[in-house]
């Protein structure tokens, strides 16, 4: 099917061509893409693209070959007349079409703002696509990799799995091999104190998995070691370079991590990409762990598999599903009943939340090309045939016809050459503000301007230039107009239909507006209600970081807890400190860490399926520091310590799960292990976003830091005011331990914000997008309506003569606005609905056709043509019927 | 066609180029061209379909290179496909843009710190 389409494609040669070699060409076609196809989707992707830009390019060229040559012009030609600087019929021509252009501002800078609008959009959105979305993964044979996820009745997240699960999956037919991979910090002892880096912590398969050899060194696969060696460690190539200055001899010296020696045995190339990534930084380091003391319950790692040969995901899906559910009889202390695995295509796992975006954005950039377009092809017609008067002077006057044609070809050329270069312009802006997303997805910073998509723009700008250029300039240079001289009844008639085609043009650029701009205010709305979701906390005045205390020197709970609580005493004693607490993860941009638990009363049938609920550890005070409320019961106290009875205090999501209408305190909970240990409910507190702006929130249970100790926590701080905090907070833990480093200080504020800008972005850009098209349109209207005046002139001096009022006039033509604005209105409705509906789907908060939106959308169009109008209509009502029945 | 002297189709583009040493040896039909431009160039030249036809139909009308009816024998898809041998005239340019390639890097081997 392919191949017939690209036989299509082909038609845009010149007649004698295609019908000559169409039948090879699509031979070709199919040769190569059956080739390319083999080397994966991504390569047949990109292969695709290729091949329609060789067409349009080359099919442009000969085109424009051919018209040159009937010119009496070659390309050699033409260079050759451009590089004479002297005189020369050409050299003249351009000079006078430059001349002809700065006349008219008015007219040249519109044409060549549709012109740069157009190619700019669709350059830096074509760019952005080609970057996250074209590109395939740097491993072998990307395609067959997939990311594996658990799941549980009752939570929607995708959760982690365990070495042990993963290791049952590669065993299974369905899968070649698994890795497991964990994104962890640690403390890399330096000259003076001790740096936090980014450490991967995988199984020692993994790279070979990916099918990726580091650029230096070998690796994990170290030769001649029979017994597993786990202190290695591989560098990334930005760290390598960044931190040891390409020193190759970096490979095999040690470095110490959290105590530990670690050997470096290997440099990832620099185009290696994080399969666990796409948020939130990179690794720099990246170990081999051993997971075999890991229950098949301890599920905290993300799994990556390569499919067996001629497995598809959906086979691959069957099989996990299966081995899940026999897992979960197998194990149903550790696993629970409903227990799912699932399994998605590593690309996706990686851009698919972006990708619905992007499609949104692809749209948008065709709607602005099209409507540029469109606007540049009505302007380019009105104005050759304006200019028939004069260039049927010209002709008259002895100039060759050709002469004449090609000055005019050469004036539009022009403008699709300034209207190409500023379009570049605006598109390396608009890549540089694309780039606030960066701190969601990365790859953004590489996106760079596409060759293939430029060319693309400026051909098919050309190709409208020529097609809505030409005609018009043959037609008015033809001998045979020298009657058009004469104002009569032929020219009128060719005028009239000048005005209808006009107007359709225009009404059409009204209707893609319109559903534009109904596109735009459902945007608008979504990241409205994005931008103020209520996230569950006051990140005013509250400062983070992280510790993270190393295993080594902290091995037991004791040692932890004593170090973490003489922190808290030190930094509340800070002058200007309101409140100070920790948690093991603060709210937004965590991933999911949940957890199976049990419920002590409602037998497992009631409750219906095993669900799971989020873990976190808190100490006291943490809910006010972080300004969470606490909606029944009491925080935790310092009296809620190893000693005492177990406690918990759930989130409101969770006690609407498990008790609805009830009061949950006093009620128990345990997690879901070998060994359970109840826990009573003492407080309700409010649901937070943990996991973005636009995922509902899941169950928590929170655990006092005491009675769940974890060396890795956020402190919190509620100091607002205090400028300088975060540098008392690192001499406090300074104090403490020298070793242990701080890591993400951060305020609160601002990174909550950070959250909140890409989508506030977005929305200026759909806002910026909209009212541009608009506006073009509107200058398009008025232009039509002027038009229209100035050829109806003899008619409505008439009907002044006659006794009409100039009022009556005005409304004629205000009339004629409203018709296609109406018209608009009613060819838009169908689209823009379905639109609607559509894109509901996947934005955040609509829900259906959204119909007040189209009405807004729609009595704001109609106002504004009702204004656009007011001046042309103004001016037919002053015309003076005296004056036009003179000129008849 | 006629051309005065060569100067007048020189210097060749890098494509016209590739795609006649392709056909220099043997006639090849166009998907074989596609690839041993390739092959040549070590992936360096890429040509596509519509530009690889626009070039040979050129050559073809200049006369560099003549179309030929399944040469040798060899039929892609049991179709009469079209091959391509490179003329007498296309091999007097051939040799002589290698000449005028040639001779700049004799200019360039001359410069001291340039290796050729």
């Amino acid at each position: 099917m392919l191949q017939k389409a690209y036989g299509l494609l082909t038609r845009l040669y010149p007649r004698p061509f295609w019908e000559k070699y169409e039948e090879e060409l699509t031979l070709v076609f199919a040769a190569r893409g059956r080739r390319e196809r083999k080397r994966g989707s991504f390569a047949f992707a990109s292969f695709l693209v290729w091949t329609v830009a060789d067409v349009l390019l080359s099919s442009t060229r000969m085109h424009l070959r051919n018209a040159l040559t009937a010119l009496g012009l070659g390309f050699r030609g033409v260079g050759r007349a451009l590089g004479r600087a002297l005189n020369g019929d050409l050299s003249q021509d351009i000079r006078f079409s430059f001349r002809r252009l700065k006349i008219r501002p008015g007219f040249s800078a519109t044409a060549i703002l549709y012109l740069a609008l157009g190619i700019g959009a669709n350059t830096v959105i074509f760019g952005v696509v080609d970057t996250l979305v074209l590109r395939p993964l740097p491993f072998e044979e990307p395609e067959r990799l997939v990311r594996l996820y658990g799941s549980t009745p009752g939570n929607s997240s995708l959760q982690h799995l365990s070495a042990r699960i993963a290791e049952e999956l590669s065993e299974m037919e369905a899968f070649e091999e698994t890795a497991v991979l964990d994104f962890g910090f640690m403390a890399m002892a330096g000259k003076e104190n001790a740096e936090v880096v980014s450490v991967g912590s995988v199984s020692p398969n993994f790279f070979g998995l990916l099918g990726i050899q580091p650029v230096l060194g070998s690796g994990f696969d170290s030769p001649g070691f029979s017994i597993p060696d786990y202190n290695l460690v591989v560098l990334s190539y930005d760290f390598w370079r960044a931190r040891f200055e390409h020193d190759a001899t970096i490979i095999s010296s040690t470095i110490v991590l959290d105590g530990s020696s670690y050997r470096v045995v290997g440099v990832l190339s620099e185009d290696f990409e994080d399969p666990a990534g796409g948020v939130g930084g990179y690794t720099q380091l990246w170990r081999p762990r051993d997971f075999a003391n890991d229950g098949i319950g301890d599920r905290w790692l993300g799994v990556i598999g390569r499919l067996a040969p001629e497995v598809s995901v959906e086979n691959a899906n069957a099989a996990a599903d299966a081995a899940a559910q026999a897992m979960a009889l197998m194990y149903p202390d550790a696993l629970m009943e409903g227990f799912r695995i699932i399994a998605v295509p590593l690309h996706e796992a990686i851009w698919g939340d972006v990708r619905s975006s992007l499609l949104v954005l692809l749209f948008a950039g065709g709607i602005v090309l099209i409507v540029g377009c469109v606007n540049l092809a009505g302007l380019l017609l009105a104005n050759g045939l304006e200019r028939s008067q004069e260039m049927v002077t010209r002709t008259a006057l002895g100039a060759g016809r050709w002469r004449i044609v090609r000055q005019l070809m050469i004036e539009n050329a022009m403008l699709v050459v300034f209207g190409g270069a500023f379009g570049v312009l605006l598109a390396n802006s608009g890549l540089g503000f694309l780039q606030l997303l960066q701190n969601q997805i990365p790859r953004l910073a590489d996106a760079q301007l596409s060759f293939i998509v430029v060319a693309f723009a400026v051909a098919l700008s050309a190709i409208i230039a020529l097609i809505f250029g030409l005609p018009p300039a043959m037609a008015s240079s033809s001998p045979a107009m020298a009657g058009a001289l004469r104002s009569g009844p032929g020219a009128r008639g060719k005028s009239r239909r000048t005005v209808r085609l006009r107007s359709l043009l225009v009404g059409s650029q009204l209707t893609v507006s319109l559903t534009l701009m109904v596109i735009a205010l459902i945007s608008m709305k979504s990241f409205r209600l994005l931008s103020e979701v209520d996230t569950g906390y006051e990140p005013r005045g509250v400062f983070t970081f992280q510790l993270s205390l190393p295993r080594s020197t902290y091995s037991n709970n004791e040692a932890i807890t004593v170090f973490q609580d003489a922190l808290l005493e030190r930094l509340a004693s800070v002058p200007g400190v309101e409140a100070v607490a920790a948690v093991d993860k603060i709210p937004l941009g965590t991933r999911s860490n949940c957890s199976g638990f049990r419920v002590l009363g409602l037998p497992a049938l009631e409750l219906g399926e095993w669900t799971c609920a989020e873990r976190r550890v808190a100490t006291p005070g943490y809910f006010s520091t972080m300004g969470i409320d606490l909606l029944r019961g009491r925080d935790f106290t310092a009296g809620d310590n190893q000693r005492a009875e177990r406690v918990a205090v759930v989130n409101r999501a969770f006690a609407n799960l498990v008790w609805p209408g009830e009061n949950p305190i006093g009620k128990q909970v345990a997690w879901h292990s070998e060994r359970v240990e109840w826990s009573t409910i003492v407080g309700v507190v409010a649901d937070v976003r943990h996991f973005g702006l636009d995922t509902p929130p899941q169950p928590e249970v929170y655990s006092p830091h005491p009675q769940a100790p974890d060396g890795r926590m956020t402190f919190v701080i509620r100091a607002p005011g205090v400028t300088q905090i975060l540098r008392h907070a690192r001499a406090a833990v300074a104090e403490l331990d020298r070793s242990v480093p701080l890591r993400l200080a951060q305020d609160m504020e601002r990174f909550t914000e950070q959250w909140i800008t890409p989508y506030r972005a977005a929305l200026i850009a759909a806002a910026a997008i909209t009212l541009l098209a608009i506006a073009l349109t509107l200058i398009g209207v008025s232009g039509v309506l002027a038009h229209a005046v100035s050829q109806r002139r003899p008619e409505i001096g008439i009907r002044l003569a006659m006794g009409a009022g100039p009022r009556e006039v005005g409304w004629m033509v205000v009339k004629h606005g409203l018709k296609i604005g109406g018209l608009a209105v009613a060819v838009s409705l169908l689209p823009s609905l379905a639109l609607a509906k559509i894109m509901s789907a996947f934005l955040y908060g609509l829900s259906g056709f959204e119909v007040p939106s189209f009405l807004i959308a729609t009595s704001a169009i109609v106002s504004l043509v009702i204004l656009m109008s007011y001046l042309p209509a103004h001016r037919a009502a002053r015309i003076n019927p005296a004056e036009v029945l003179r000129d008849l | 066609m006629v051309l005065k002297d060569l100067s007048d189709v020189l210097p060749l583009s890098t494509k016209s180029f590739h795609i006649l040493m392709a056909v220099a040896e043997r006639p090849l039909n166009g998907y074989q061209i596609m690839l041993k431009v390739e092959e040549n160039s070590d992936g360096v030249v890429r040509v596509g379909p519509g530009t690889l036809y626009e070039s040979l139909h050129r050559m073809a009308e200049r006369g560099f290179v003549n179309e030929v009816e399944s040469a040798g024998g060899e039929r892609a898809d049991g179709r009469g496909q079209r091959f391509y041998r490179i003329s007498p005239l296309g091999k007097k340019v051939l040799a002589a843009e290698v000449d005028r390639l040639s001779a700049d890097l004799r200019i360039a081997g001359k410069l001291r710190g340039i290796r050729v």
